[in-house]
């Protein structure tokens, strides 16, 4: 801590020496027609080219330059740049208001052709817009940030239709998800069909894979920061769609013209209709549905403070018959408060609230039951931005998170098999500090060093457990309310350069060191909302990756095509896994359940874009390797993590034909997963039982798929605006592996064969989306 | 998820894939695993003889045939005596007058061609079955219900056979485990997920239920847990922890066994 102040003192000391004779110009840049804030918009000096600043995630921007008059000009993709004469004799405020340049158009307007990809200093960092997003064909015509993103180099889908993903070998509970700051612990719907994120009411997304800014941490190996429109301070708007699987609408409009405004997103599938056509009474009866609705509120009270109210309420109900019933959902809110100190110092405060919590209830013969499980997230964090020259921004601040674990408490009736049970909470107190330092060297190399201090700790009450090799109670000690049981401080720099070669191209390298405090215990390859999470604690010691990465970006036409190729190399330590049947279900003693080792991922990734004109797209490659060594599994030695796919190609093309039509399609190539098969076979009282050797010596099928969509306009008028979307989803229909299974012949019981079990052939969707 | 069958959950999803899913036989090339040795034995309290099982696995690709190994040295250890197990059959070995009771320790000797394998087993005190029940099921399936009371204050852990018409249901259906971790001392009543294969009207069903030690339990549990081959949600599979030491698959289990017959009418 007292290390990370100090730097801070340093930092701005120094950079107060050089700011004399000069003023500041600042302000927030927002869209002309909705009010709606700009994140990453370009402003410079046209007399001072080079000192170019990218608008921050809420829209505000600083520069400084020594007294005269100026053009500013400001852009943004998809933006007519904007120009204002500016005469610096002071610190001015100036709002910068930019109007879209409309699709039609995009040929006729130069909109700012960006070349962001080459100057911005973090490798492994990609933006998608929404209007990327919009065009890329997925499953059930429902769009959707988490398998979009599966289509960019590096990351890895967790399965046929899932939202689930694998950054750079790192396992799908170390990606950080954050919806307007607030953290999302399961961000899937329907066991991982739909992701918990409502394209309508998503501004902007960002994922970092592995080389996140000092400001965030906790998770190993990326982080996907995803912010909510704010809404429409202008004019009230509804736009929705309908769809097969699925309706939405979202609402939007002004509380105080220009100065507040609120958006309300709400969606619901209807699966569960289908399940009515069935005749079986079991399946008739069953449930099976989420919804989820966002909702946001801004409001400025003045030049220089305003506050944001944002939150997200999603539930999923999944009930068979009577008998079996489930329902998950997360609840998140976040109050924020934008403050400009001065031209320079720009703050936000926030108080975060995330609820995970999921029910299961039982209904059988005698046998009731009920399961109550939960994760509950309070949190205060203030972020600083001190824009000290043009050269030099200094990021500090620092976050408190409580957390409270609710593992699970068991109600039964007099007459049930099951005892009543309440497992113990677990509470973990997890802090954070941080400064990064944005320093432009020269004209060509700019450099962010980072530093963050975590400290993470499990506090009292209740009884904290060792265990010897066999998973048996050695020590128990007992602790009152308060008391801090473990602690562990890590210190986590990062690093990243980029050195400009020429305007069009670039080298940049990194290393980061993140570390993990919560863990998910899963021991199935799908994904279930009953995975466990739990702290680090006495036994189980923070997960720790240390990442190094580098990488060559150009730029060719005119910015018109960009092209990247990175390498990484990560090391992860404390890696669990868990020991053969072991019981994570309501167990007092899951840590005991558990074993640990290490895995190493290393990796190409490269990357080819075309951003403009009628036919845009991109294709992705990677090539990569995933291992894990943990002591107990394969005696001892490295084998292949599930998700270690050697090659995973992606190419998106969307092709505007004309005014009415936009067609786009999607194709996925990627080998198969490691898996876990027999290599030979014994009898036990009759049953054959297969016999295994090495852990995930096998791999599955490659996996290879086509989708294709088109979008038919409808006239547009000012009032009303309508679409029609048409996709197929595996045009093919390949079947593609989604398990094997092993087991006699039903026709020959002397044989055993392999049966592949495949999931989506032709899945045809059509979703009318309208806004008026 | 094994106590509250996950199998529900996956059921629900499969409905909604059912609408796209589907399923093909494939040819899969596999590696050969080395030969090993596959030992099966019980002592329980009811008289004997005790059988010993002993045989050879095979590579993935052969027939279900599984060669027996004859000519072993067996020995069972208990209530102070040793005895010396005679093979009746090639690879089947049985006791002569070893007679089980509960609380007490049974040791396994087998000696093949200079390789010893040993284990030992403590038989539980025994749980009377009370009655058994039956529920219907999905598609008209009939499921069984064992109905009986858990001592308290003690670990306890089940096994349940069940027999059609007096012949056990065939390739290792009807074979579940439970314990009372969660359930101790309750009046359990404990469903047994079966198929209409098996358990049709005027069949007569015999449901067996033994008390195992615990290192025989978590070998039937991880046993099981394997024993669907792998399928949606399904751990890494991975060979169950034997309890026989020397490197040998399989158990040796002493156990005690109450047992309830119902015509299903």
């Amino acid at each position: 801590m007292k290390k990370g102040f100090l730097l801070i003192i340093t930092l701005l000391a120094f950079n107060f020496c050089f700011a004399q004779q000069k003023h500041t110009i600042s302000g927030t840049v927002k869209d002309q027609n909705t009010g709606e804030t700009l994140i990453g918009a370009s402003i410079i000096l046209l007399e001072n080219p080079e000192m170019g600043v990218l608008s921050n995630g809420y829209g505000f921007y600083s520069i400084t330059a020594p007294e005269r008059n100026y053009t500013l000009v400001a852009s943004f993709s998809g933006y007519k740049n904007d120009t204002v004469k500016v005469s610096l004799t002071k610190n001015i405020m100036v709002p910068v208001n930019l109007s879209p340049a409309g699709t039609e158009l995009q040929e006729v307007v130069i909109t700012a052709r960006r070349n962001d990809n080459i100057t911005r200093t973090l490798p492994g960092m990609q933006k998608l817009s929404i209007e990327e997003i919009k065009d890329v064909p997925v499953i059930f015509g429902e769009k959707d940030i988490l398998k979009t993103i599966q289509l960019l180099p590096g990351i890895k889908s967790g399965g046929d239709g899932s939202t689930g993903f694998f950054v750079r070998g790192g396992s799908a509970d170390q990606n950080l998800i954050l919806l307007d700051e607030a953290t999302v612990y399961n961000a899937s719907h329907l066991l991982g069909f739909f992701s918990t994120f409502n394209s309508d009411a998503i501004k902007d997304v960002t994922i970092y894979k592995g080389d996140m800014p000092a400001q965030f941490g906790g998770r190993l190996s990326s982080l996907l920061d995803i912010t909510m429109k704010d809404g429409d301070d202008k004019n009230y708007k509804v736009s929705g769609g309908i769809g097969v699987i699925a309706s939405r609408i979202n609402v939007e409009g002004p509380i105080v013209k220009n100065k507040g405004s609120f958006m309300i997103s709400a969606r619901r599938t209807y699966a569960d209709l289908f399940l009515k056509l069935s005749k079986d009474s079991d399946v008739n009866k069953s449930i099976l549905y989420f919804y989820d609705i966002n909702a946001k509120a801004n409001y400025q009270l003045d030049n220089k403070n305003k506050l944001f109210l944002s939150g997200y309420f999603g539930q999923d109900d999944l009930g068979y018959s009577n008998q079996f019933g489930i329902k998950w959902g997360n609840t998140t809110g976040t109050f924020r408060w934008n403050h400009i100190f001065n031209s320079k110092l720009f703050s936000n405060t926030s108080f975060i609230y995330s609820n995970y919590n999921y029910n299961i209830s039982i209904n059988q013969t005698t046998n009731n039951l009920e399961i109550i499980s939960k994760i509950k997230d309070l949190s205060l964090k203030e972020d600083l931005q001190y824009f000290a020259t043009n050269r030099n921004k200094v990021n500090f601040g620092f976050n408190v998170t409580r957390h409270v674990f609710s593992p699970g408490e068991f109600q039964t009736s007099a007459t049930s098999s099951y005892n009543p049970l309440i497992l113990q909470d677990k509470y973990a107190l997890d802090a954070a500090a941080y400064v990064s330092d944005e320093w432009s060297a020269t004209d060509r190399l700019k450099i962010i060093s980072g530093l963050r201090l975590s400290s993470f700790s499990v506090l009292g009450p209740g009884n904290f457990y060792t265990y010897d090799v066999y998973g048996n109670v050695t020590d128990t000690a007992t602790y009152s309310s308060g008391k801090i049981v473990k602690s562990y401080l890590n210190l986590q720099p990062r690093f990243a350069a980029t050195y400009l070669l020429n305007k069009i191209s670039s080298l940049k390298v990194s290393y980061s060191r993140n570390v993990q405090n919560l863990h998910l215990l899963s021991n199935s390859t799908g994904s279930n909302p009953t995975d466990l999470w739990i702290p680090s604690s006495n036994n189980v010691k923070p997960e720790i990756s240390d990442q190094v990465s580098t990488g060559y970006y150009r730029n060719l036409r005119n910015n018109r095509y960009e092209f990247s190729a990175e390498i990484y190399y990560k090391y992860l330590q404390n890696q669990i896994d868990y020991k053969n049947g072991a019981q994570l279900v309501a167990n007092v003693n899951v840590e005991s359940q558990l074993l640990y080792g290490r895995g190493r991922a290393y990796g190409l990734e490269l990357f080819a874009k075309k951003k403009y004109g009628r036919l845009t797209g991109w294709i992705s490659y990677t090539l990569s390797r995933t291992e894990r060594q943990i002591d107990g599994i394969n005696n001892n030695l490295w084998y292949p993590a599930t998700q270690d796919q050697t090659h995973n190609v992606a190419i998106v093309a969307i092709f505007k034909a004309n005014n009415k039509w936009t067609f786009s399609s999607d194709f996925v190539y990627n080998t198969g997963n490691a898996v876990t098969w027999p290599s030979g076979k014994y009898t036990v009282n009759g049953q054959t039982i297969f016999l295994y050797t090495n852990r995930n010596s096998y791999r599955m099928p490659s996996y290879n798929r086509l989708d294709i969509s088109a979008t038919l306009q409808g006239r547009k008028t000012k009032k009303f605006d309508g679409s029609w979307n048409f996709s197929v989803y595996n045009v093919y229909g390949r079947e593609n592996p989604y398990f094997i299974q092993f087991q006699n012949d039903p026709e020959d019981p002397e044989k055993t064969q392999a049966v592949q079990y495949s999931l989506f052939r032709w899945v045809p969707s059509i979703t009318y989306n309208f806004k008026f | 998820m094994r106590y509250f069958k996950i199998k529900y959950l996956i059921g629900s999803l499969f409905i909604l894939s059912a609408l796209y899913g589907c399923k093909k036989v494939i040819n899969v090339k596999l590696d050969n695993a080395g030969i090993q040795t596959v030992i099966t034995g019980e002592v329980n309290n009811d008289p004997g003889p005790y059988k010993v099982n002993i045989s050879k696995s095979v590579n993935y690709s052969s027939d279900n045939i599984f060669p027996p190994v004859s000519g072993a040295f067996v020995t069972i250890t208990g209530n102070g005596l040793i005895d010396t197990l005679s093979e009746t059959s090639p690879g089947i070995y049985e006791t002569h007058n070893l007679l089980g009771i509960p609380g007490n320790s049974y040791s396994l000797y087998i000696s093949i061609n200079d390789t010893v394998y040993t284990a030992t087993s403590i038989m539980p005190q025994p749980v009377p079955l009370d009655s058994i029940s039956f529920i219907a099921g999905r598609d008209n399936n009939i499921y069984a219900v064992a109905n009986f009371q858990d001592p308290p204050g003690v670990p306890n852990f089940y096994q349940f056979i069940e027999y059609a018409n007096g012949v056990r249901f065939s390739n290792g259906r009807g074979n579940s485990v439970f314990d009372d971790r969660l359930s101790d001392g309750r009046y359990i009543n404990r469903l047994l997920y079966d198929d209409s294969t098996d358990i049709k009207l005027g069949i007569t069903l015999e449901v067996q239920m033994k008390c195992i030690d615990q290192a025989v339990y978590t070998y039937w549990n991880e046993l099981l847990e394997i024993s669907g081959g792998g399928g949606f949600s399904s751990p890494t599979p991975a060979n169950p922890m034997s309890n026989i030491s020397g490197g040998a698959l399989g158990y040796f289990s002493a156990n005690t066994t109450t047992s309830r017959s119902v015509l299903i009418q």
